[in-house]
């Protein structure tokens, strides 16, 4: 009987020194003797179905941003930018000597810029006649604030946005005049008393200018009103500045963009409510969207819901959906960006929130490899969205929302194929699994 | 890879790919010392062992002795393919039984052993992406198999003739799983095929002479019923979810066919004992298919020997059981109009243990199976197989106290 169980042991040593051998690391023979059990089957039949809208307003509070100026375009019409900020001290002391030399608002470029900056722009600052305070709780892309109608100043310049750090625009003597010595002469001790005489400045393009359209950082140290004094002592005059910036309490700041644009003889010119929608088949099979002014896509996949009309049981396991921007519609001076932003809106076209895949918002990349004639196009993972579709209870009204990124601080614009052109049509790839048939 | 995929091997009886058919390779399980001369013993009768082909032999165990056999199998095979060479190794018990005789005349048997193996892991299975150029790739990994509860009944009806009657209850479980990977995405599919049925068998031995033994026995068909438990998962722009979690799912049955079998038996060669069986089993009536492979009549030839050169010798050596055997078997699967045959060599040992009939059976067989044409492999399996049979008589009462 022992020698049994010592056998007994000994095969079972062996039985699991083995089962370590099975590790090893091909398992290829007898691939051949079944396929996958799954079929796997790539679709992009389905509807994509593209439309315009424009929302009514986009909250343009707080800015990181300033956007000036004005450019006409041939699809989008005339676009123009201007901004409104308060401006305070971090002080309200002055020696009682200083004499003020000059005063000029210094904005520094924040690098971004749309449209040609070879054409010669103008730069109108004006004074707020009314503090920077919004009516509700935000201030939007249509928020006016009355403004002295003639302005304080008027520069006619070339933007150099990438090239220079800052524009440097001289404001009249007398302005400044006004507010530095009543800060000297301690008539204006804070903000209260300094927001009695000055409210703040709106800056604008020209009426008649066809430029660009250029971003002002709003930070402290790159946008100022700044004013050159002298202090005459027992040796010599010593020269001082003394700065007004673009301040606000708990770093939000008395700032907004003011964006509008002029539709007329364009495409868009009955958009006047949002819920009001242009189909990609009534715009030459386009879409269209533009930031700051309020220009969207909307993308819906109507007919999705028949995918369960394919035999077997399945899942959907990939959906991308492929937007190509024509050529033509795009420059140098008119660039598109390298992301779209990705969201979902309800049935009024109401912004509900970002496309998330786990808690990260979702962007449309572009793609610029692999394809023929170099066309690029934007790939956007809508997988999680056509899945929460295809197993909502309800039929819920709500569509993919895409815009350009930085939507409330820019004014990109671009134009995306709709699904009914001959190339480079709007695509949703569905690869589907069917696991029993 | 993932360990838990190979984690899944290890617990099968088999590593063969041809597993993926039906409900697996037939098993390599055995009782006693069968497996050391070529799986032969329909007209065998032994005194001390379990005969797993023929009920009517259990009514030859020597009156009042209680047979207890477990057994433990280890495989090692090489699968070669057109350009590829890999082993596979596994180990796992093989049976469990018991079986008992009153009076020399009826004999009872109870056996549980594995009827069929599964345990394939085929990874990098190319397909194509339907409506695109592209393929995606899966690794479809098998395992379990079918189980047999066999109640084998044996009656010596007169001295000559011995008939028997089996039950058996088949039940098991196949699990398959598939997971299928694309570049943002991946799908899991875990299958439980949970099968059971019962089968019928009879047995008859009848001594020609006193030399000579003539064994039959037949088995009826049986549909064991499938249903299916299945769980799916996915990973879709690396969100995981669950896409179905269902029991109870209907797939189709699977038939054992009829089957019959024959053979002879004869020691009329002094100490040699030699087996002659011929099994047929038919499983063109069944009409079953899978994937690429139809299932075929299968005939298995089986010729096996034992010499024991002094049975009641009193030098341990002397009682040592000599096996040797071959056996043929057609396949029951054509695949591309190509049977997959296989060919046993065995030899095998048995060793007494005490004074008594209990034995150690040790056996080796050398099995080569199926062939390297088109897609077709060839497995050369080396067999190691250890039996248990101890053979206690009871109620004997004692002489002596």
């Amino acid at each position: 009987m022992k020698l049994f169980f010592y056998l007994l042991v000994a095969v079972f040593l062996v039985g699991s020194c083995n089962q370590d051998e099975n590790q090893v690391p091909t398992l290829e023979i007898g691939n051949e003797f079944t396929d996958s059990n799954v079929r796997i089957i790539a679709i992009d039949t389905f509807e994509v179905a593209l439309s315009t809208f424009k929302f009514d307003s986009i909250i343009t509070s707080n800015p990181e941003r300033l956007l000036v100026g004005q450019y006409v375009d041939t699809t989008f019409g005339k676009v123009s930018a201007s901004s409104y900020f308060e401006m305070l001290s971090l002080s309200y002391s002055i020696e009682s000597e200083a004499v003020l030399d000059s005063v000029a608002l210094i904005l520094g470029y924040d690098n971004y810029f749309y449209s040609d900056t070879t054409q010669t722009a103008t730069l109108q600052v004006h004074r707020l006649l009314d503090d920077v305070k919004p009516d509700d709780q935000f201030f939007f892309n249509s928020t006016e604030i009355e403004f002295e109608p003639f302005p304080l100043s008027v520069k006619t310049y070339q933007p150099e946005p990438i090239d220079e750090d800052s524009l440097h625009v001289t404001l009249p003597l007398s302005f400044g005049e006004n507010l530095f010595n009543a800060i000297r002469d301690g008539d204006i001790n804070n903000d209260e008393e300094l927001l009695q005489e000055f409210k703040g400045f709106m800056i604008k393009g020209g009426e008649n200018d066809n430029a660009s359209v250029i971003g002002y950082s709003p930070e402290g140290s790159e946008t100022f009103l700044r004013f050159f004094y002298t202090v005459m002592g027992e040796f010599g005059d010593e020269e001082f500045i003394f700065d007004f910036n673009i301040n606000g309490t708990l770093g939000i700041r008395n700032a907004f963009n003011n964006i509008s644009s002029d539709f007329t003889s364009t495409g868009f010119e009955g958009l006047v409510d949002q819920e009001i929608e242009i189909q990609s088949e009534d715009a030459g099979n386009k879409a269209y969207m533009q930031s700051g002014v309020g220009l969207a896509t909307k993308v819906t996949f109507p007919s999705i819901k028949r995918i369960t009309d394919i035999p077997g049981t399945g899942t959907v396991i990939s959906a991308t959906l492929q937007l190509h921007p024509p050529r033509g519609y795009y420059s140098n001076l008119l660039p598109i960006r390298d992301s779209l932003s990705i969201n979902i809106a309800n049935q009024n076209n109401d912004f509900i929130g970002p496309l998330l895949i786990n808690d990260q918002p979702v962007f449309g990349i572009i793609n610029t490899e692999g394809t023929e004639f170099n066309e690029e196009f934007y790939e956007i993972p809508v997988g999680a969205y056509v899945d929460a579709k295809l197993s909502e209870l309800f039929e819920v009204d709500d569509s993919i929302l895409i815009y350009p990124v930085q939507y409330s601080e820019s004014l990109d614009r671009m134009v995306l194929n709709g699904e009914n052109n001959s190339n480079f049509a709007a695509k949703l790839i569905l690869i589907y699994a069917i696991y029993d048939e | 890879m993932s360990s838990y995929q190979f984690h899944a091997q290890t617990n099968n009886l088999t590593g063969s790919p041809y597993s993926v058919f039906g409900l697996g390779v037939q098993s390599n399980s055995n009782l006693a010392g069968f497996s050391g001369f070529g799986n032969t013993g329909i007209a065998y009768q032994g005194k001390s062992l379990i005969n797993p082909y023929n009920s009517a032999a259990l009514a030859s165990i020597q009156e009042k002795s209680f047979l207890f056999d477990i057994g433990l199998n280890a495989e090692v095979s090489i699968l070669t393919d057109r350009s590829d060479e890999e082993p596979r190794i596994t180990s796992n018990f093989s049976n469990v039984a018991f079986g008992f005789n009153a009076n020399g005349k009826w004999g009872i048997g109870f056996t549980l052993t594995p009827a069929t193996n599964v345990g394939y892991t085929l990874i990098g299975l190319q397909s194509d992406i339907e409506g695109s150029g592209e393929t995606f790739t899966s690794n479809v990994i098998g395992s379990g198999g079918i189980n047999e509860i066999k109640f084998d009944f044996g009656h010596r009806i007169f001295n000559r003739l011995n008939l028997g009657i089996a039950a058996a209850y088949l039940f098991g479980s196949i699990d398959e799983s598939e997971n299928i990977r694309l570049i943002d995405s991946s799908l899991l599919i875990n299958e439980e095929n949970v099968y059971s049925g019962f089968q019928l068998g009879l047995g008859m031995q009848y001594n020609l002479t006193e030399k000579f033994t003539l064994g039959a026995t037949s088995k009826f068909p049986s549909v064991l019923k499938g249903t299916q438990n299945r769980n799916v998962v996915k990973s879709l722009n690396t969100i995981n979810s669950l896409v179905e979690d269902e029991e109870d799912l209907n797939i189709d049955d699977f038939t054992f066919p009829f089957q019959f079998g024959v053979g002879l038996s004869t020691s009329y060669f002094s100490n040699l004992t030699l087996n002659i069986d011929y099994h047929r089993k038919l499983w063109d009536a069944t009409n079953q298919f899978d994937a690429i492979g139809k299932y075929t009549d299968q005939s298995i030839f089986g010729i096996g020997g034992e010499i024991v050169p002094k049975k009641n010798g009193f030098k341990f050596w002397q009682r040592i059981n000599y096996r040797i055997g071959f056996s043929y078997d057609t396949g029951n699967l054509e695949i591309n109009d190509t049977s997959i045959e296989k060919y046993k060599y065995s030899l095998g040992l048995g060793i007494p243990m005490g004074k008594g009939n209990s034995m150690i059976n040790i056996s080796y067989n050398f099995i080569n199976n199926g062939v390297i044409q088109g897609i077709l492999i060839e497995e050369n399996t080396h067999l190691f197989n250890v039996n248990l049979t101890l053979s206690d008589v009871w109620f004997l009462k004692r002489q002596y106290d």
